[in-house]
């Protein structure tokens, strides 16, 4: 969101006549966290009111609300589970961001990742377990990374608007994905599941059942914010993603890098694909990865586009998500969806103090 | 002079964090007078400009508009107190036609919806003929010229009754006809009770031809007001710079071979009109060419051709011996090629750093890359130091964003950096647009020196003293061919302005 607030904010003209108008970058740094502190305050709070006004205890519902996903067994494995995916998700929309690239093509990369990594999974037999899982796990983020191919090259040789054949592959995916698992991956009567995958191709668990993938998401995470600081493809990104005229200017191979980043990102999510299957369910389902591209890019979003900020925006994601069980025990009052409203509340409370902070700071 | 100045500045201050930019800053217009504002970037110039256009607030000072405080909150507010701006990068929507620019923000309203086009019209043609302002005002503004486009800006002021008329670097992109008649309107202007106030950095010739008074900003404050009687030369430009600087010398024109051959280019438009039909011309090792001609004629083109950012349709070029007509922009500046272009947007990025704009030059190359793979941000960060000390930069940190730079101090740092790879040809398309003359000169010195070592210089331009100052031969550019090539220490300038607008002179030499 860095690069958002930047065009907005983009001074009159004539370049030529800039004086010193803005603060340093050390004070607008902080900024962003400020806004999302304030938004948290806000969503919080509406969601405090309605409790209120429906004549239920204010303060023990919030207490449980945050310590549900932090203390209890369920709360915190399920939080911790579903960071893998939405991280992966987010890192898909920011990485490509990085170019000014707008992949929202998560959700169908998820899919064919998880498909095509399962495939793997269930078939390859008598292989020892790293091999096995390295094997699964390459193959999902590969087809995702296929898929990136497709945005890549439409949009570098046909000048096709990414944000429509992104979305709209979203639909291709994932009904084809679905037809095959009615089809040749199908692997229970009537039901759209493959067969289990073999045991050699399932993710090492910890901490009772959270899988080793988090730890891969959160590493990717921190291996991309290096390859952008300090890498010379890094700063092609970087330049690419602030002024595309000017990186072609400068000799740099749009389309080479714009390729590769966005086959990467979409490989992430092809590998949050995958790993659903191997590190949780076990087999693979057509609703498996239901809401997770769309978490994902809240999460990018609460991350303002901010590499950085991408781990601590997916902690955030998952710990409003993961207060199912407690949201069932006022089930009489609350909806179900109360989570997914309390994520939409930040989302929106995010768009509205930056958009006021923008303003003030004229 | 309350009674008969139209607007009045009183001590406004502007603070910027870090910098005062305007400095209990008093400035007068009256009616009827053409009252330049003159000063450096970084002489805090636009800042005043934007503060009487509504665009900042002042944090201490007032303005008054016929004797009466106001305050202006936005640029709506100053055009109803009857203030006009005439922008130097001109805000006219391109796919709109020249009427529908005028009247925007301002139709004059058939009922409650419709617009009222005909009413217009005759407001427009009437103002048109007042002052000479003739322009097909059904053309797309994307098909007019520059000098066009800027007679559209002023109908636009004029449109809604300005009585004060901001001009923000007039002169500084129309060629010399453009020029002489901008002038003329600028006095009729004047002449029939409006105020005029052009914005200017350099130009000192046409500051004397036509102003009656003159405000030098320096570093903030005013150092002086002359009246026009009282000028020369040599005092504004102390007032200016507190030292009269000295003209770039002319280099000697004495080439070797050829560094670049450039035979019959043609290249389609949009259209298929050929911006580029049939360029030939060359480039001696040690020269500086100039290449004349109004903006528009296809020196974009030209320049995007010759670094590979487009193809020739047929033509060729042969660089230091080779043939690179099919190359890129990666393998030209790989060969020796530099390119400075007139958009700044192209050379320089304003959301990143100035280290990552100095290592836009140096991303690629094996000297500033670790283990393959990594970039020596540290290495950067010393060539960084380095341009900055030696190119005279002033600047805050060398973390902070491009565009916190003045458009000069951006200028240099781009400069820098590009010598700083030592090219065997530099094609610099109007580097000095816009700038202040310390700048200016800067340039020119550096350009002028850079050849010394057997390099050259390719320097597109509508700026024929600048072009006449420091060019070894002038080429000129007409609707895509090259009209002629003259050399610099025997052409004037009307035989150059001839050839820049297609007329093809008889006589050569005279004075």
């Amino acid at each position: 969101m860095a690069a958002f607030e930047a065009e907005s904010q983009a001074t009159s003209g004539g370049a030529e006549e800039i004086e010193v108008s803005r603060p340093g970058s050390e004070a607008s740094r902080y900024l962003p966290l400020g806004y999302l502190a304030l938004s948290l305050l806000l969503s919080y709070g509406v969601i405090g009111l309605v409790v209120w006004s429906l004549g239920l205890d204010v303060t023990g519902f919030f207490k449980d609300m945050f310590l549900y996903p932090l203390t209890t067994q369920s709360g915190l494995s399920t939080m911790l589970r579903r960071i893998s995916p939405i991280l992966l998700s987010s890192l898909t929309l920011a990485f490509a961001f990085r170019i000014g690239f707008w992949n929202v093509g998560s959700p169908g990369q998820l899919m064919v990742g998880m498909i095509a990594g399962t495939w793997v999974a269930i078939h390859l037999q008598g292989l020892p377990w790293f091999l096995h899982v390295g094997l699964t796990l390459t193959t999902g983020f590969g087809a995702g990374a296929l898929l990136g191919l497709i945005l890549a090259y439409a949009k570098f040789h046909f000048g096709v608007n990414e944000v429509l054949l992104s979305l709209l592959l979203n639909f291709v995916s994932q009904y084809s994905v679905t037809a095959l698992l009615y089809g040749p991956m199908q692997g229970r009567p009537l039901l759209p599941y493959t067969a289990p995958i073999l045991p050699s191709a399932e993710l090492p668990r910890f901490f009772g059942r959270v899988h080793v993938g988090v730890l891969l998401a959160i590493t990717l995470v921190l291996i991309t914010v290096a390859v952008i600081r300090y890498t010379r493809f890094g700063y092609m990104m970087r330049v690419m993603g602030s002024s595309m005229a000017a990186a072609r200017a400068a000799g740099i191979d749009v389309v080479r890098v714009g390729t590769i980043a966005v086959c990467v990102s979409a490989g992430f999510s092809g590998l949050a694909g995958v790993m659903e299957v191997t590190g949780v369910y076990g087999y693979g389902f057509d609703t498996i990865v239901q809401g997770i591209g769309f978490y994902g890019m809240i999460s990018a979003f609460i991350a303002f586009g901010r590499l950085g900020y991408l781990i601590p925006a997916a902690v955030i994601t998952s710990m409003v998500l993961s207060t199912g069980e407690l949201v069932k025990a006022y089930s009489k009052v609350l909806p179900s969806q109360t989570p997914q409203l309390l994520l939409g509340l930040i989302a929106f409370g995010l768009l509205l103090t930056t958009a006021l902070g923008q303003r003030a700071s004229r | 002079m309350a009674t008969s100045s139209v607007i009045e500045l009183r001590e406004i201050t502007k603070r910027f964090p870090g910098i005062v930019a305007n400095d209990h800053i008093s400035f007068d217009v009256r009616r009827g007078e053409i009252h330049a504002l003159l000063g450096e970037n970084g002489a805090g110039k636009s800042t005043l400009m934007k503060i009487l256009f509504g665009i900042y607030q002042p944090d201490a000072g007032e303005i008054r508009i016929q004797g009466a405080p106001v305050v202006l909150k936005s640029p709506a507010d100053a055009i109803r107190h009857g203030i006009g701006m005439v922008h130097q990068e001109l805000m006219l929507i391109p796919e709109f036609t020249a009427l529908e620019n005028i009247i925007l923000g301002a139709e004059p309203a058939w009922g409650a919806v419709f617009v009222d086009t005909s009413r217009a019209r005759r407001r427009i043609a009437e103002l048109s003929r007042r002052y000479g302002l003739t322009v097909n005002i059904d053309a797309r503004i994307k098909d007019l010229s520059v000098g066009e486009r800027q007679r559209i800006e002023i109908l636009k002021t004029l449109f809604r009754d300005a009585d004060v008329i901001i001009f923000d670097e007039p002169t500084s992109s129309i060629g010399p006809q453009d020029k002489a008649r901008l002038l003329k309107l600028v006095r009729a202007l004047a002449d029939d009770g409006r105020a005029v106030v052009p914005f200017i950095t350099h130009k000192l010739p046409e500051v004397f031809e036509i102003c009656d008074r003159v405000t030098v900003l320096r570093n903030g404050h005013v150092e002086g007001v002359y009246a026009r009687a009282d000028l020369s030369p040599e005092q504004l430009t102390r007032a200016m710079f507190g030292a009269v600087l000295g003209s770039a010398s002319q280099p000697s024109t004495r080439g070797r071979d050829a560094i670049l051959t450039v035979t019959d280019v043609t290249l389609g438009g949009p259209g298929g009109k050929q911006t580029l039909n049939g360029v030939s011309f060359d480039v001696k090792r040690g020269e500086i060419l100039g290449i004349a001609g109004v903006s528009g004629n296809g020196q974009v083109e030209l320049g995007e051709a010759l670094l590979g950012l487009r193809r020739a349709d047929r033509g060729t070029i042969v660089f230091d011996g080779e043939d690179v007509t099919a190359c890129g922009p990666a393998e030209m500046l790989a060969r020796g090629y530099a390119h400075i272009f007139e958009d700044r947007a192209m050379n320089a990025v304003g959301d990143l750093s100035l280290r990552d704009n100095v290592a836009l030059s140096f991303y690629s190359s094996p000297r500033f890359t670790k283990a393959g793979l990594l970039l020596d941000y540290a290495k950067i960060a010393e060539t960084c130091a380095g341009i900055v000390e030696g190119y005279n930069v002033k600047y805050g940190h060398a973390t902070d964003e491009m565009r916190t730079l003045s458009g000069g101090n951006q200028q240099k740092l781009i400069l820098g950096r590009i010598l700083a790879t030592f090219p065997m040809l530099i094609c610099a398309h109007n580097p000095t647009k816009g700038l202040d003359l310390a700048s200016c000169h800067f340039i020119y010195d550096r350009l002028s020196r850079y050849i010394e070592s057997g390099n050259s210089v390719i320097l597109v331009s509508e700026d024929l003293d600048e072009l006449l100052g420091i060019c070894g031969r002038i080429a000129v550019m007409y609707e895509g061919r090259m009209t002629g090539i003259r050399d610099a220490a025997s052409a004037t300038k009307e035989e150059i302005g001839g050839l820049m607008t297609g007329d093809f002179p008889v006589s050569r030499g005279r004075g």
